[in-house]
């Protein structure tokens, strides 16, 4: 499991190569600009899965300080 | 000349200096940005020297700077040697696992992403208007860089694989049956992998000289510097699998990106040594004609040709730079 620190960085380069690399323009479309989105997008899902599995362990460590019905 | 003795912090990131030996080679790991992401970057001489870089990227076997000696002659043509440890190779910091799965490797996503990275290490080191050199295996990675970095002025693939068919020309057999091995499947790569470290741990100069053993050239350049490649070879301990998987997997498997006349607009130039075989000099040659690069053969060197034929490349370099410049001012 990648650090998400480490993921958020490697999207915000990549963006800034989409960007220079003028990929991010509509009218741009290559197979460079595709292997760069698809990178972006890998990271992005996994940071995604990341948060998702990091806001469930919260809840079962909520709900195990806080029982149902407790005071 | 003096060798830079200064800490110093570029772009928000932190970066720290050690001097590789008492030369004016000296090291730093550059921070990109609030993570713990670093790359190595090795350099020869000041920066405010006015000289064009010259960017070396490694290849899987030699993850180290060239010599210092390499380094001096560059100097003196008015080139500066900047190295670049691409990630994952000892030092710097592997791409996630997440990118080096069989599919974004065989769809070129993690190789994009390596290009990405080097990118932004050019653009916080400043470096404009340079000469990039891939050695090797890094070359999947340079064809992206030069396509994509308006600040590469002119692109060098040495040894370049490109989509040729070449498992046959690496030598010893022992070599040549372990590289099919990790391409094939991942214990393979597990036991290929566990036994190049064994044997780069127990005999770095046997090893070196092993594979190295076609060309008087390269074996000259491993002699003179036997201590780079000691370090090479511990760098190497350093390697993930998955990392030695990738970089394999772009050079020995066919690469989508490369279609019938790819460079025929880019300013690069395919560059091999002389002592090697004819098989690999006749399927260079065709897989050049089909993707519109020129190939230039040194006397000296098959695997660090550049290194072991320094003037040779200088004059590469020049006669490419100056028929650039002719065609922009004419």
């Amino acid at each position: 499991m990648a650090d998400p620190d480490r993921l958020e960085d490697l999207i915000a380069i990549i963006d800034r190569a989409l960007l220079s690399s003028g990929a991010d323009d509509a009218t741009f479309e290559s197979d460079l600009a595709s292997q760069l989105k698809a990178a972006k997008r890998v990271l992005q899902d996994e940071l995604k899965g990341h948060f998702q599995r990091a806001e469930g362990q919260l809840g079962n460590w909520t709900d195990t300080i806080q029982p149902k019905g407790g005071r | 000349m003096s060798a830079q003795r200064k800490l110093s912090s570029i772009g928000g990131g932190q970066k720290t200096h050690q001097f590789v030996d008492d030369s004016n080679r000296f090291e730093e790991l550059m921070r990109l940005g609030h993570s713990d992401v670093q790359i190595r970057v090795v350099k020869y001489g000041e920066e405010s020297s006015g000289r064009r870089p010259l960017v070396i990227l490694n290849s899987i076997d030699f993850p180290m700077p060239p010599s210092e000696q390499f380094c001096d002659r560059m100097w003196r043509a008015r080139f500066r040697v900047v190295f670049i440890e691409r990630p994952g190779f000892g030092t710097s910091t592997p791409l996630p696992g997440v990118l080096l799965q069989s599919e974004t490797i065989r769809n070129g996503a993690a190789s994009m992403a390596e290009a990405a990275i080097l990118q932004e290490v050019f653009r916080r080191l400043a470096l404009e208007d340079f000469v990039l050199l891939g050695m090797g295996s890094a070359n999947s990675v340079c064809y992206r860089l030069a396509m994509i970095c308006p600040m590469v002025a002119l692109a060098i693939f040495s040894n370049a694989v490109f989509n040729q068919n070449i498992l046959d020309v690496f030598r010893p057999n022992w070599f040549q049956a372990m590289l099919r091995q990790t391409i094939q499947s991942r214990a393979g790569l597990q036991i290929a992998s566990f036994g190049v470290k064994y044997r780069l741990r127990r005999n770095p100069e046997g090893f070196y000289g092993q594979v190295l053993q076609k060309s008087a050239g390269d074996l000259g350049y491993l002699q003179n510097n036997l201590a780079d490649f000691e370090r090479g070879a511990e760098l190497f301990q350093g390697i993930e699998a998955q990392t030695i998987e990738y970089d394999l997997n772009m050079s020995l498997k066919p690469d989508s990106l490369l279609k019938d006349g790819l460079f025929e607009t880019t300013n690069a130039v395919a560059f091999s040594g002389l002592e090697t075989t004819d098989h690999w000099k006749s399927q260079l040659n065709q897989e050049a004609k089909r993707l519109s690069i020129d190939v230039e053969y040194a006397p000296n060197g098959d695997l660090y040709a550049p290194y072991a034929s320094p003037e040779f490349l200088l004059k590469v370099i020049t006669d490419r730079l100056n028929r650039l410049g002719a065609a922009q001012s004419g």
